[in-house]
């Protein structure tokens, strides 16, 4: 079942001098099995509205559906199981690597299930299940993620929500502070993830990582959803009104077309593709 | 050739014995070039460029800055001609204004109080941020910190400028703005050097010589073309082509004969539409 935002609006400190509305009369579906982007400049509500999800938050106007979960402004209407909620959609923060609490990595992947009715010795072997998944082998069970390295204490944090096997895997910037081969080889875990049939939600500035892995991607500026769109035909709209970096492919197109050679990009994913289209482009002119 | 501004010979360098970071890098840097250093985190480039400022003082080899060897009694002497622009540019403020803090370097070095304010509009007039003198750092943007740092570094005249991951922790737009700022600073200052470390190889796409450094070794160093020739054995170090050179070379392998000057990615965007 996806993800359905009714009439949603939000607004921080309601009823006083402070009140700001942060998201505003959203209408959109997550269909299961997406692996979907959520863009938009610094502040434009990315964040809160996958709050709205999980129900950290809840709105002031309209409802999130998930899957039958309803998060809604009406109290009388909301979902009372919010934990089992919770359990179905994990949501990674950005830096979750300094969320780490516990003496061992092993103790700290457990505690999410452990806290959602596991026993331990289920919970930990969930725990091992899910370090496996993110590259860290048993000698890391016993160390403290204290004295881990900035990447490894990442995928710690990652795996502790993974323990608990959510329907759903939210990402708030997950590539921060990584460089370009640490950010694919994260972004690799949760093409793996997805693959094994995690609806993925990416939040993230990296328009080449949304090129790359995602299927959709929805675009909010200034607290409304303004594209509902597949990557390869937002990146060709006016990205930079919304302070939008296009990929550089999708920037040479648009070049290309105003200086005058029509390329047809239908058929373009990759640089191959592209260098194809514009032999293609050129023999027929 | 050029008086070269930097020479690093045969450098080695171990944080633990019988591990050595780096393994033998030799290269220069000839007076007015932009020469890039790439490679991926734990390649060996931060460590090779602590050795250069100074900051890791146990290698073997030798670092020779203006023609003179890096020691202990150079050490400061050197680097008062150096100007370093670090990674995070939360970390390198010192003033309580944007004036304040281009006016730090120049109050160490006892500039008279008169000629400053001259000085520091001037510098700051050639980083764009005049008209922020008064504001206070933390209320900036990511790209603009940055351009105040490099005006803060510029006031102290340096003939050499490295940039430690200048960019890294800046979005796509302050990533523009440095860019474009260093290529009008060299215009300006053409007798200016500089060296960046970087994982960005976009940036070195605009650079005069491009150093490669895997696991402690040099593995490529030349002009972009050449060392971004290099595609399928780069991509196995982790470490992609600028988009110029990897659709120049997929048009070249599709027949497409592309002429010699043809050398940058608006000039590619003319020729293909000619």
């Amino acid at each position: 079942m996806p993800i359905i935002f009714r009439d949603v609006s939000f607004s921080y400190n309601v009823k006083s001098p402070l009140e700001h509305l942060a998201l505003s009369h959203l209408n959109f579906e997550i269909p299961t099995g997406s692996f979907l982007a959520i863009v938009g400049r610094t502040g434009c509500g990315k964040s809160t509205m996958v709050q709205q999800i999980n129900a950290l938050l809840h709105p002031t106007q309209g409802e999130v559906d998930v899957d039958g979960f309803i998060n809604s402004s009406d109290r009388k209407k909301r979902t009372k199981n919010v934990k089992d909620l919770r359990r179905r959609v994990g949501l990674v923060f950005q830096f979750p690597e300094y969320q780490l609490f516990e003496e061992t990595v092993l103790k700290d992947v457990a505690f999410g299930p452990k806290n959602f009715g596991m026993k331990k010795e289920e919970a930990e072997q969930a725990a091992k299940e899910a370090l496996a998944k993110v590259g860290l082998d048993e000698s890391f069970y016993e160390r403290s993620p204290f004295e881990l390295s900035g990447g490894e204490k990442r995928r710690v944090a990652i795996a502790g929500v993974l323990a608990y096997h959510p329907d759903y895997l939210i990402v708030d910037e997950p590539t921060a502070g990584l460089d370009p081969k640490g950010a694919f080889e994260m972004m690799d875990l949760f093409a793996s993830i997805h693959q094994a049939g995690t609806t993925l939600i990416l939040v993230t500035h990296d328009m080449n990582l949304v090129l790359r892995y995602c299927d959709r991607v929805l675009v909010f500026d200034h607290g409304e959803l303004v594209a509902n769109d597949t990557p390869q035909s937002f990146f060709q709209s006016d990205m930079d009104r919304y302070s939008l970096e296009t990929p550089a492919l999708y920037r040479f197109l648009q070049e290309m077309k105003a200086k005058g050679l029509d390329i047809d990009s239908s058929s373009i994913e990759d640089l191959d593709t592209l260098a194809d289209a514009i032999v293609k482009a050129r023999a027929s002119k | 050739m050029p008086e070269a501004i930097l020479e690093v010979k045969d450098l080695h360098f171990s944080y633990e014995a019988g591990k050595e970071t780096l393994k033998g890098i030799s290269f220069s840097v000839p007076k007015g070039s932009y020469a890039c250093v790439i490679g991926h985190n734990g390649s060996g480039k931060s460590t090779l460029a602590k050795c250069i400022m100074g900051l890791n003082s146990t290698f073997k080899g030798d670092v020779l800055l203006f023609g003179e060897k890096l020691s202990p009694s150079s050490v400061y002497r050197l680097r008062s001609r150096i100007g370093i622009v670090f990674q995070n540019p939360d970390n390198q403020f010192v003033g309580s204004t944007v004036a304040d803090d281009i006016a730090f370097g120049l109050e160490n070095t006892q500039v008279p109080t008169e000629q400053m304010e001259e000085i520091i509009h001037s510098f700051a007039k050639q980083v764009g941020m005049e008209d922020f003198l008064e504001h206070e750092p933390q209320m900036l943007s990511g790209g603009q910190k940055q351009r105040v740092a490099i005006s803060g570094v510029l006031a102290m005249k340096p003939s050499l400028i490295i940039f430690d991951e200048a960019t890294a922790m800046l979005d796509p737009k302050g990533k523009k703005e440095i860019y474009a700022l260093v290529e009008r600073m060299r215009q300006e200052n053409p007798d200016l050097t500089l060296l960046s470390i970087t994982h960005d190889v976009e940036e070195a796409a605009n650079a005069d010589q491009v150093i490669v450094i895997n696991d402690g070794n040099i593995v490529y160093s030349g002009t972009p073309k050449e060392v971004f020739s290099h595609e399928k054995e780069l991509k196995e170090i982790s470490l992609h082509v600028p988009f110029f050179f990897a659709l120049k070379r997929r048009l070249e392998d599709r027949g497409l004969e592309i002429p010699e000057d043809v050398d940058s990615l608006p000039l590619l965007e003319d020729y293909l539409c000619r």
